[in-house]
This record gives C-alpha cells, structure tokens and sequence, in this order.
C-alpha cells in the first residue's frame, strides 16, 4: 500500500466516527440532507454525499432520527431530525468526545 | 439527453443497484438531494440550471454504482461467523478426496492387462474425474453454506466475562505425545513378530473337499524384502522409544525420522517395481474356481497399499522437513 493511501485510509477512519456526531448535532432542529451538508461545510467539515445521505438512513433505522417527507414550493424534501433516543446518544457522544479530545491532546504534548 | 433526462437516468441507474424494497425511497432522495444541490448553485452562479451544471453536481456525487454501494451494507455468500466452519468443512473433504483418488489411481496401475501407451490417456481421463468430484463437492459445500447463511439467525456478539486463565495452552509442535508414540511402538512390535514368527497366518483360508486349506497370501519375492523391512520397523521402534526418553522432538530425531521415512520410501518404490508381492500361482495352483479373481483382486489392494504408503512417507518427509528448516521466531516473553 502507498503511504499516501494508508495516510489518507486512517484519515477516513478518523473522520468516520465524527461524522455521526456532526451530523446528529445538525438535527437538533428539522433538517434535510442537503441543508445538513451545507450547514457542515459552511463550519468547515466537508461530507461526502455518498456518505452523509445513507448515513442519515441508518441512524434513521438504529431509532436515532425520524424523518417524514414534506412537499415545499412543489419540491418533496425528506425532512429529518433527533428521536428522543437519538438526543440521549448525542449527549453521550458529546460527552465522549469531550474526553477523547482531552486525553489526546494530553498524550500528543507529551 | 437534456438535464431533466440525465438526472432521471442517473437515479434509475442507481435504483437498478439497490434492493427492490428501498429502491423507490432512495431515488426520490437522491433526486431530491441532487435538485437541492442545483438550486443553490444556480442561485450562486447566478444562472439558470445547464447541463453543464448538471455534468459538475452529478460527477460530484459520483458513480451510480459508488452512490448505490453506500446504500447497502457488506454481503456476503458465506459470512465471517460461519467461515471458520466452512473452511474446516473443505479441508476435510478435500483430504478424504484425495485419499479415495489415490488408492483409486493405485489400482488403475495395478489393473492387469493395462497397457503402459493406454496409460496416459487414462491417468487424464481420471484425473479430470477427480478434480470434476473437487469442484462438485467444493460447489456443493459452498451452496450448503450459502443457505445456512441466510438461514441461520445472525449471532449477537457474545459479551461474556473473559477469563484468561482458562485459555486452552498453546499446542507445543515439538512436544510428542505419548499415547500416539506408544501405540506406534506397539503396531511395529507386533508387524515384526506377525511377519517373522507367524508368516502362515498371513494367508486366506478355505474349506476344499471337507477340509480346511490355508495359501500363503504373500509370494517369496515379499518375504525376500522382509530384512529391510524388519530393519526399517525396528529402527521406528528404536526412534520411537528416544522420543519417548525425550518427550519433545528434537532435530537428531527429525533427521532420524527423514533417514526412516527416505528408507521406506526407497523399498516401497522397489516392491512396486519389482516382481508381485502376492502369491499369484500359489493361488492359482490351488484349483480354487475364484483363485484368479481373488488374485487380481489382492494384486490390486497391494499394490494401492504401497502407493497409499508412498505417499504417506513423502508426506512425512515433507513435514519433518519444513519443521526442520523452518525458520523460529525469538520467544518475546522469554526474551523480556
């Protein structure tokens, strides 16, 4: 394997875990996919769409998020946003990375 | 194509790829996603939506085939939980096939009447039909497994209490285990004293005339062989009980073993070449009116024997050579 790719793989893996929480931080209030997506590049994390879109479909699917179609100005847009099962998950995945980024500052200043 | 046509045919190029259940929910998303990502850019550029535009989102988005890949989850024919089994399962299959093709190609050598020109075509021939049988029992096995597969309840992962202390110990390659040796010891003692002191029971029994008849089943060419035979078993014998005194396996005895193992390979190779090692005329000359089928059919059984032992041996060899020359990695614990 390059050394390229390899740094670039554990980028991805680095990057995959957060995505939940970014985007479950999104849906505090009503959302659709590409209003996620924009509101996550305009913070600075650039998604994917293949990846935002069928990530949204299964926190969906694991109970975190609900969602139901809307028709707007004759455009139907899949609304989602946080189950209450889904804002206990956030707070704990908050929590959780509040802790990571801690112990790993600490370990990188060493 | 305009743009209307080429988003319809990109999201239907994408429906194709997905499960029939969730098809029509992800296309009226993705259509969805890829007007909301055109809107804004219209709205950014400052112009209306072209297929230039559309070429840009739709490449940003990616392949259908990408785009439908991250809608399904990894599937497997044979998934990570039963593939342990699976491949257990073809091991043994594959190694008992491959015996019963052995002793299937011994007796084909050893069939009388065979004509060495016809050989090569029948060694084909029944090759093709082996490896014909591998792929229809591999094909069999993986369908078996394939539906197990689907079948079988997915097993949550187990989420017990571990406790290292009941790991089973690692098995010692060099270690030797006194059961199998001590048998070895006794199936050897007993061949030697079968052989050497009580040759008439090696023979097939039969009522003639109202009387009970006996004829050697081995001819005088086998008991000619029998010194080095009688030299190779002892010699196990003898290497057995080191390894015994021993208890692991050590290179003198490796060597020892390799020397053993070339040894019978060399005399089985002589007796399979040689003269028959069955007592074809002592049979023939008995009058008995089945003697001549029995003595193909024994000529035949001795002959996939010695094969079957030949290959074991090569067998043998191989392993107590790639234990020898293998290279041994440092123990770290030790080392610590």
């Amino acid at each position: 394997m390059e050394k390229g790719t390899a740094i670039e793989n554990v980028g991805l893996e680095l990057r995959r875990g957060v995505i939940v929480l970014a985007a479950l931080s999104q849906l505090r209030q009503d959302g659709y996919g590409y209003s996620v997506l924009k509101s996550l590049s305009e913070k600075g994390l650039e998604v994917d769409q293949g990846t935002l879109y069928p990530l949204l479909r299964r926190l969906e699917s694991q109970g975190w998020l609900r969602s139901d179609w809307r028709v707007e100005s004759d455009r139907p847009r899949r609304y989602y946003a946080l189950s209450p099962e889904g804002e206990k998950a956030l707070q704990q995945l908050i929590q959780e990375w509040k802790n990571m980024v801690v112990t790993i500052n600490k370990i990188l200043e060493e | 194509m305009d743009v209307k046509e080429m988003i319809e045919s990109y999201v239907y190029e994408i429906g194709q790829e997905l499960p029939r259940k969730q098809r029509s929910d992800i296309e009226n998303e993705i259509r969805s996603s890829i007007e909301d990502l055109l809107e804004n850019r219209s709205q950014q550029e400052g112009r209306p939506v072209d297929e230039e535009m559309v070429v840009e989102a739709l490449k940003e988005f990616g392949s259908p085939e990408k785009i439908a890949r991250s809608y399904q989850e990894a599937r497997y024919l044979i998934g990570p939980q039963l593939f342990p089994l699976f491949w257990l399962v073809i091991r043994i299959v594959f190694a008992v096939l491959g015996v019963l093709a052995l002793v299937r190609l011994g007796f084909m050598f050893s069939q009388p009447g065979v004509a060495l020109n016809n050989l090569p075509p029948m060694l084909l021939e029944t090759l093709g039909e082996i490896f014909t049988g591998l792929i229809a029992a591999a094909g069999n096995i993986v369908l078996v497994f394939a539906i197990l597969e689907r079948v079988l309840p997915k097993e949550a992962e187990k989420d017990e209490p571990f406790d290292p202390r009941k790991l089973k110990a690692k098995p010692d390659r060099e270690r030797v285990s006194r059961l199998e040796t001590i048998l070895e010891i006794v199936i050897l003692a007993f061949a030697l004293l079968l052989f050497n002191f009580y040759p008439q029971v090696l023979s097939i029994g039969f009522v003639r005339h109202g009387q009970w008849t006996q004829i050697p089943l081995f001819s005088l060419t086998f008991f000619g062989y029998l010194p080095f035979i009688n030299l190779l078993w002892g010699l196990g014998i003898v290497k057995n009980a080191l390894l015994l005194r021993q208890g692991v396996q050590r290179p003198l005895t490796r060597w020892f073993a390799v020397a053993l193992s070339l040894g019978g390979i060399a005399l089985v190779s002589v007796m399979l070449a040689g003269e028959s090692i069955i007592d074809r005329a002592g049979l023939l000359a008995s009058g008995w009116a089945q003697a001549e089928n029995l003595a193909m059919i024994f000529q035949s059984i001795a002959t996939g024997v010695l094969v079957l032992i030949l290959v074991l041996e090569v067998v043998d060899t191989a392993k107590e050579l790639y234990q020898l020359l293998r290279k041994k990695s440092p123990d770290p614990v030790m080392q610590a």
